[in-house]
């Protein structure tokens, strides 16, 4: 039996949307969204709404860009893209999350 | 597209690419729908902190704290009501002075480009000298500074005639006709709404527009009140005095002229109207100059190089024979237009009123931060609460805010109301000054956002100290305090107490500035004016500048006196060429026998040309030598009679009778050889423009020897005004149609006239004075009985231990004794400090004068010593039993 799926640990939420548009370039909220469920294979339990406000709280801060575009289903769709200032951050999350895990795993090692 | 719509759009599309991706794996339309609502999460919650995070939270908190904030008020109506009223005094009044202040210091003139216009004044030595009409138009043709230079004869007040097509004529008294160059127009810039404007074509040919006629603009209230606008006007003609006057345009609604607070009904060229001895005349002024700079020359440049050309006309002239390098050319701003007797009057007035009511304001604003950090004291245990339960500070301080600012906005309301009525007690108080008042006083923009600003600014200033203080709470103490009133503490306390000290500093400012302003005004109507002003009317009357040749003048007078004697009730009556209390002055240069100018002395006196009968009517009193008489006529020996001041000047106390002086007509008149003057009597000193100044050298010519206009009649009577006034006027109209009279005042009045910016100025202070004291009393009354309550207990106690009630309401006392001695303390050396802006009204007194402040301060003293017994005597009257089992 597969673990519970776990909730979004406070603070990951915005290195993982990140991450998804540094790899997978433009975005709208559901490609985001299903990305981030596929990479986690059922192990996080997303509810997809929250994306957006944490899109909002990046685009405030300048990480991420949008512009409204047209979907897969011929919709119109607001797409998200990484900024520089974004990328620049997205390098300085993923190493302070290096160590931060290090450390920790490190710390239960130890026990 | 609202944020709020693009929200809803991106969240349904992602629902339905969610929808459609369920649907790919086999789950039917409708389950598919239900998977991805459930996979999305709450939609609304996600909204909310989607809004949230976009900051939607702040204003929905903002309109919750307002709703919060309403139905607090409305559960304190006693406080809301008395905040409010002293908020809407306080801003009322500053509304209203500052719509004054605006209507007559700050508006701009209705034409092209005002801040180009500036106002051409000549000087010697910063005192005002004359630009004699030829001189202007010397000037106007050689300056290369100004685009334009006009010159405008002001309002003069005319028998107007309008035939009517149908063969009616309406016969109109008291038409304000204001006579300008023909440039006037195109300098101001203004648009013509009918018809066209006359030019410098129009404006030639004196002394004959009576026989072809001339042309005129009418003002667009004219044309509406007489004309019903009717577009046809253009074909008319009407007759201003005597001169037929075809109606060339109409000037535009809104442009009243060059002067503020005036508002001519037509404009007429200067030149056909004015009598050559204006027009030609180097040696006196009766017009004002406006021009407009060049673009690009400065101001400074243009009064130099003007400076420069009118030293050399001057020279050419010859009319000065030296030091024509002491007179330069003025060139002030003139986009508020001309500095005329309202301004010039009550500028200072109302910048000082506004200083005033700014302080009552503060005081208002004092007043009521009192009355929030006393409810304030009761709320500590909801605020206590409401920290408790996770409300941050800031939160509550925004809360309070809000609070204050509905405080204010509803203060400004009212504040609104009250200035509407304060404009026109003040509109009132203006109009008793010398000059007619035309003042548009209507909300502007620029009022409605003074309102604003003063309503917000006021809010903060009362609400910001209260909001830090109440909401620094430990949410322990207080809850465990109970609901209960709480603790209320030192702190709050101390707050309330500084601001009643500044309140008592601030109001014994104000009352010390209405101390010594009242004490001024009482100096000055105890003076000796040196004429009997009871029952005398005085006629203001305005002279048809073509008819003012000396015979005709001389010939209308004799006639208009002969009438008016035979008048019933008339005592003794009288014609001068000066209005008493008018600020109108002639001097003339004189040699006088006998007396020997030093080296630099010009020999200059003030003099009146005046009827017999003249110092009977104003009950003159004659110290020597007879008066003059029907015998002083046109072709009789030139006599004079001079005041005691000229007696002691010129003669050096021996007896001036007999003496002989001549009018040193100068050497570039043409004028016939002056003869010489035989003085025939010495009348006492009189004061003659104002009450403020020293009496001068003054002599009187009989009108018959020296005419030049009829400016005043004056009619002692022993009866009510107006059972004279319409005989008079009868009896004018009669004689002549060339002289109006302007307006009829008693002169007891046309003397209080002049002292109209000093009674302005001691009211205002007066009426806040008073309730700067009011509110302080107020103020000071809420401190101590909340303290006295505070210290129920405590009274209690000591009285349980034999304190007898003088000891109890001693307790209190030595507090309020405290707080006012320290607002005295703060308050004196700040009055004296400002009571200096006031020096220019005082009289007989100084702006420190120890008798007023002493009066004041003992006033002060008293009224709040007489609002802090109350609740002195209420802690006196405590129960000790009582008192203890409430603990």
């Amino acid at each position: 039996m597969s673990p519970a799926p776990s909730d979004v640990p406070y603070g990951t939420l915005d290195l993982m949307i990140l991450k998804t548009l540094n790899s997978l370039g433009a975005q709208h909220g559901y490609g985001i969204a299903r990305r981030i469920e596929q990479v986690a294979r059922g192990l996080l339990a997303l509810n997809q709404g929250t994306i957006y406000p944490a899109l909002l709280r990046l685009e405030q801060k300048g990480w991420i860009g949008c512009e409204w575009g047209t979907s897969e289903n011929n919709r119109r769709a607001k797409f998200y893209a990484i900024t520089r200032a974004g990328k620049k951050q997205l390098a300085a999350k993923e190493e302070t999350w290096a160590r931060t895990v290090a450390m920790v795993k490190l710390l239960l090692e130890d026990q | 597209m609202t944020p709020e719509d693009e929200l809803k759009e991106e969240i349904e599309a992602h629902l339905e690419l969610l929808a459609e991706e369920h649907e790919r794996r086999g789950l039917s339309r409708e389950d598919a729908r239900l998977a991805a609502r459930r996979d999305f999460g709450g939609v609304e919650q996600m909204k909310e902190a989607y809004r949230d995070q976009r900051g939607f939270r702040w204003i929905d908190s903002c309109a919750r704290d307002v709703r919060y904030g309403i139905r607090l008020l409305r559960k304190a109506p006693a406080f809301t009501a008395v905040a409010v009223l002293s908020l809407a005094l306080g801003i009322g009044a500053n509304t209203a002075v500052f719509t004054l202040l605006d209507a007559l210091l700050l508006r701009t003139l209705p034409v092209r480009d005002s801040h180009e216009l500036v106002e051409v004044t000549a000087q010697k030595h910063g005192e005002f000298a004359m630009i004699s009409f030829p001189m202007y138009r010397d000037l106007r043709d050689r300056q290369e500074v100004f685009s334009g230079f006009l010159a405008t004869a002001g309002e003069t007040p005319y028998h107007v005639t309008i035939p009517d097509p149908a063969g009616s004529v309406t016969e109109l008294d008291n038409i304000r006709v204001s006579f300008v160059t023909g440039n006037y127009f195109d300098v101001l810039g203004v648009q013509p709404a009918l018809g066209r404007f006359f030019t410098a074509d129009d404006d030639r040919n004196p002394h004959t527009s009576e026989a072809v006629g001339s042309v005129v603009v009418l003002s667009d209230a004219f044309w509406e009140r007489q004309f019903g606008r009717d577009p046809r006007i253009l074909e008319r003609t009407i007759m201003i005095g005597r001169s037929r006057c075809r109606v060339m345009g109409i000037a535009p609604r809104g442009f009243s002229g060059e002067v503020m607070g005036s508002s001519p009904a037509a404009w007429a060229p200067l030149v056909p109207f004015s009598s050559d001895d204006d027009v030609e005349n180097r040696r006196g002024v009766f017009t004002a100059y406006m021009a407009r700079l060049k673009p690009g020359v400065d101001r400074v440049h243009a009064q130099a190089a003007l400076t420069v050309l009118f030293q050399q006309l001057l020279r050419a002239e010859g009319r000065i024979r030296d030091h024509t390098e002491d007179f330069t050319i003025a060139l002030a701003a003139g986009a508020i237009g001309l500095d005329f007797p309202l301004r010039r009057t009550f500028a200072t007035p109302i910048r000082i009123a506004m200083v005033i009511v700014a302080v009552v304001l503060l005081i208002a604003c004092a007043n009521v931060a009192n009355l929030l950090l006393a409810r304030g004291a009761a709320r500590q245990a909801e605020f206590g609460v409401r920290l408790a339960i996770g409300c941050s500070r800031r939160q509550l301080v925004a809360q309070v805010l809000t609070e204050s600012v509905i405080l204010s906005a509803l203060g400004a309301c009212a504040g609104a109301a009250v200035a509407y009525g304060a404009i026109g007690a003040l509109l009132g108080l203006i109009s008793a000054g010398p000059a007619p008042v035309a003042l548009d006083v209507r909300f502007g923009v620029r009022v409605f956002t003074f309102l604003a600003v003063v309503a917000i600014a006021s809010a903060v200033a009362f609400g910001l100290l209260p909001a830090l203080r109440m909401t620094r709470v430990d949410p322990g103490p207080a809850l465990k305090a109970g609901v209960r009133a709480g603790p209320g503490g030192p702190a709050p306390q101390r707050a309330s107490r500084s601001l009643v000290i500044l309140q008592i500093a601030l109001s014994l400012l104000l009352l010390i500035g209405a101390g010594l302003l009242i004490r001024s005004l009482q100096n000055l109507h105890r003076l000796d004016l040196g004429f009997r002003a009871d029952h005398v009317l005085v006629f203001d009357l305005a002279h048809n500048p073509q008819r003012r040749d000396p015979a005709s003048l001389s010939a209308v007078g004799s006639q208009v006196l002969r009438r008016v004697r035979q008048l019933p009730g008339v005592e003794s009556a009288s014609v001068s060429g000066l209005l008493l209390f008018s600020q109108s002055d002639i001097g003339a240069p004189l040699r006088i026998a006998d007396y020997t100018p030093r080296p630099d002395e010009r020999v200059t006196v003030r003099y009146n040309a005046i009827s017999p009968g003249y110092l009977e009517t104003i009950g003159m009193s004659l110290v020597d030598g007879r008066s003059i008489e029907d015998r002083d006529a046109f072709d009789a020996p030139m006599v004079a009679v001079i005041n005691e001041s000229m007696a002691r000047r010129y003669f050096y106390g021996s007896r001036p009778i007999g003496r002989v002086m001549v009018i040193d007509a100068g050497r570039a008149d043409n004028a016939p050889p002056a003869k010489p003057i035989e003085i025939i009597g010495v009348v006492r000193d009189a004061k003659y423009n104002s009450l403020r100044q020293d009496t001068r050298p003054m002599f009187y010519v009989p009108i018959a020897q020296l005419p030049r206009s009829l400016r005043s009649l004056e009619v002692r009577t022993g009866h009510a005004a107006s059972a004279i006034v319409a005989p008079v006027r009868q009896a004018l109209a009669e004689v002549t149609k060339d002289i109006m009279i302007r307006r009829v005042v008693p002169l007891t009045e046309q003397v209080d006239q002049s002292l109209a910016a000093e009674r302005l100025t001691m009211r205002v202070c007066t009426f806040f004075g008073c309730l700067a004291l009011a509110l302080a009393c107020v103020g000071l009354y809420g401190v101590i009985a909340y303290a006295v309550a505070q210290r129920t207990a405590e009274i209690g106690v000591r009285m349980a231990l034999g304190a007898n009630a003088t000891a109890v309401v001693w307790l209190v006392f030595r507090e309020t004794t405290r707080v006012i001695l320290t607002g005295v303390a703060i308050g004196l050396p700040l009055a004296l400090a400002s009571t200096r802006l006031l020096s220019g009204f005082l009289y007989g007194l100084t702006a420190t004068d120890p008798v007023t402040v002493a009066t004041a301060t003992a006033c002060l003293v008293a009224a709040a010593a007489l609002s802090a017994y109350i609740p002195a005597r209420r802690a006196a009257r405590v129960d000790p039993l009582v008192a203890l089992r409430a603990e």
